[in-house]
């Protein structure tokens, strides 16, 4: 079986407006187009070029039929992986789906397992890069008690607080909570036990408590008193727990 | 002393416990706190590269026995203390709730006799259970010699129970462990075994039973305290696999804390690579189907330092191979080193649109830099073939480098050299390359 069909490379560049509705919508207008775009981009991420520019007009219809045809004519896990990819804003995440698709309308139900196929094995390593990034963060989160409200501050490099959240919110359920992150400066927000995703420029935070500072110094003795002297292994530590994960974690303030 | 002193105190205690996974237990947050998760959850790595998942301390470091490995043992001159019920259950509850932890491992020494540490125990997880309604995971130790009526109302109350064997024979532990009955520790695995199964069936006919130990057992033992062989170790482990039914076994490497006639001197560096070899064999029973009898034998009672089991396995079986990797089933791939279970998943999908080439493996991400020399692909129909200081170089364990020239010192009583199938001598003459490659580097590495 090949799949020899190769989009003729087209120059346009296509403007939508960020939201998943507006990208299945583009993603309609290109395959209307048969070229694959030089580019389809965000009004956010937008730079102008000497491209011809396309902008596109966010379509309920459109969009519906397009993430329908995904699930009819792929798969729903192809669907699934598409949008997590989008949602996690991976880099080149629009390319990246175009690619996937234009493979994916011609391989069908099988797309995801040919591994061979490079578009394919792309679309996963950045599913599989932004789930695994998920993952750790449901045990690298530290929140901290302000007045019963439980506060966390991330700095993630996708965007993953829509995966974390039903994790945290069954958890907590009976809690009022917030995981803020920094760098999409967006919060999820828990609280009378409705959890929201919203946006949010920038978190000032209250003096923490003297029970607060309490935990966390217990915490972090825990931390250093676990470790076994004669085993230290700094390296075996960074590879389980990259460096970009540390920056607000409780027992990783004193180490670099 | 306050919780704080008590904390530093009691988790220096229970360090030494190498089990910290919370895997196993699937469990929704029903109006109260917390829920488990099957995979497990690690929450922070401590400088020893290990995963910290657990709140992990002792109930009490009194102790009434003297186990001679044991920092709590009665004769050592340690400052010693309990937490209460109320303090533990209320510092897991604030640990939990600030996502530091998964839930508690609990373990204890024994104060006053096995029972009532055991009821200790048990009133904590109930205060945890029942007043916080938390539904995190906890593994609770049992305490050896205790009734069986209280290792199964722990059994409910916890997600895993464990019993640790200490010592991989009786002789050892009669000679370290004078007070520990080799009996005492195996009836209540027995007795977790046993209330496992009939869970199962009650849970069966009544859908709201309690669950017992719904993550099963597991246990741990120290290598290294005592005088038996990586093949003896393994075969207790297989054992103990079938016999009680265990999730994991636990293999710590003995570090010396006390001075002791009976022990390694003061000054034994822990056989770290040893216990690493450990955990690849005991991977190997879990997971790759081999049998203890495979891995080592009484002839060969030790691990090759210098490649790992499941290689040293194929150095020592080549009739097997090359393995078609277009051909082979699931085990049989399974056994060639350098694949693993997500290899061998991904070559069995991806045989079915091609057939697959040394490239193909390589753009479904299977490592080939090992497997290479026993497998044969549609383009590579002889496997490949190249000079015995290559093969040589590839099939020593990278990892060996990391461990230092000390660790493979502690390996003198096994056989320097990889033993191989004689007739194909002249095409792998890995055997006495293996080691002059490794101990060359190492010594370029290190002075
Ligand atoms: S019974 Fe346990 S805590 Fe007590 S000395 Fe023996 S090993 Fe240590």
């Amino acid at each position: 079986m090949s799949y020899s069909k190769v989009a003729k490379q087209g120059d346009s560049l296509y403007i939508y407006d960020g939201s998943l509705q507006g990208f299945y919508t583009a993603i309609y207008d290109v395959f209307y187009s048969k070229k694959r775009p030089f580019l389809i981009v965000s009004e956010d991420n937008y730079q102008p070029t000497l491209n011809k520019e396309i902008t596109v007009y966010t379509d309920i219809e459109k969009a519906q039929k397009v993430r329908q045809s995904i699930k009819e004519k792929i798969s729903t896990y192809s669907l699934k992986l598409v949008e997590t990819v989008f949602i996690g804003e991976y880099p080149n995440k629009e390319m990246i789906i175009y690619d996937y698709l234009f493979f994916g309308y011609q391989a069908g139900a099988n797309t995801h397992n040919v591994l061979t196929e490079p578009v394919v094995s792309v679309a996963l390593t950045a599913e599989k890069r932004i789930l695994y990034d998920a993952h750790m963060y449901t045990g690298f989160v530290r929140f901290s008690d302000y007045d019963g409200v439980l506060i966390a501050k991330i700095d993630c490099k996708y965007f993953i607080l829509p995966f974390i959240a039903p994790h945290f919110t069954d958890r907590f359920s009976e809690e009022n909570f917030m995981i803020y992150d920094e760098n999409f400066k967006a919060a999820l927000v828990y609280k009378d036990k409705e959890f929201d995703i919203i946006s949010v420029e920038s978190l000032e935070l209250p003096k923490e408590s003297e029970n607060e500072l309490g935990y966390r110094q217990m915490w972090k003795n825990f931390y250093e008193t676990i470790a076994i002297k004669e085993r230290t292994n700094l390296k075996l530590r960074t590879n389980l727990m990259r460096k970009r994960f540390w920056k607000h974690m409780t027992e990783m303030q004193d180490e670099n | 002393m306050n919780v704080a002193e008590k904390l530093t105190i009691l988790a220096d205690s229970a360090k030494y416990d190498v089990a910290c996974t919370s895997s196993g237990s699937n469990r929704k947050n029903l109006n109260g706190i917390g829920n488990t998760v099957p995979a497990g959850c690690c929450h922070a790595f401590s400088a020893d590269g290990r995963c910290i998942s657990l709140l992990k301390v002792l109930y009490t470091n009194h102790c009434i026995y003297d186990c001679k490995y044991c920092v709590n043992r009665s004769s050592n001159d340690v400052q010693r203390t309990a937490f209460t019920p109320k303090e533990l259950s209320e510092l897991t509850i604030e640990f939990y709730r600030r996502n530091y932890i998964e839930g508690l491992f609990l373990s204890s020494g024994v104060m006053k006799n096995a029972d009532y540490t055991m009821e200790q125990i048990i009133k904590t997880l109930e205060i945890l259970r029942y007043e916080y309604k938390f539904h995190g995971y906890i593994h609770a130790k049992t305490i050896p010699g205790a009734s069986s009526d209280l290792v199964y109302r722990l059994g409910i109350l916890a997600d895993r129970l464990s019993v640790n064997v200490e010592l991989p024979s009786e002789a050892s532990l009669n000679r370290l462990a004078p007070n520990k009955d080799r009996k005492a520790i195996f009836k209540p695995m027995g007795y977790i075994a046993t209330g496992t199964k009939q869970n199962k069936q009650e849970l069966a006919l009544y859908k709201h039973a309690p669950k017992f130990a719904n993550a099963g057992q597991s246990t741990q033992m120290i290598i290294g305290a005592s005088p038996e062989s990586d093949y003896q170790i393994v075969k207790l482990s297989e054992g103990m696999y079938n016999k009680y039914s265990l999730k994991r076994v636990f293999y710590s490497a003995y570090i010396p804390t006390l001075e002791d006639k009976m022990l390694p001197a003061i000054d034994t560096k822990p056989p770290l690579l040893r216990e690493h070899r450990l955990y690849q064999a005991d991977f190997m029973l879990r997971q790759y189907h081999f049998k203890a009898d495979e891995i080592l034998s009484e002839e060969n009672p030790d691990f090759n330092p210098f490649v790992d089991p499941k290689c040293n396995w194929a150095l020592n079986n080549l009739h097997f191979f090359p393995v078609d990797v277009n051909r082979a089933s699931f085990e049989e791939l399974l056994r060639v080193p350098g694949i693993g279970p997500t290899s061998a998943k991904r070559i069995i999908i991806a045989r079915r649109h091609s057939k697959l080439t040394m490239l193909n493996l390589k753009k479904i991400g299977a490592v080939l830099k090992r497997a290479r020399f026993f497998i044969i692909t549609a383009d590579e129909l002889r496997g490949i073939i190249t000079t015995p200081e290559i093969t040589a170089k590839t099939l020593i364990d990278p990892s060996i480098y990391s461990f230092g020239v000390e660790q493979l010192s502690l390996f003198d009583n096994a056989p320097k050299s990889i033993d191989i199938n004689p007739h194909l001598k002249s095409e792998f003459t890995v055997a006495q390359i293996a080691s002059d490659v490794v101990e060359a580097s190492l010594r370029k590495h290190l002075f």
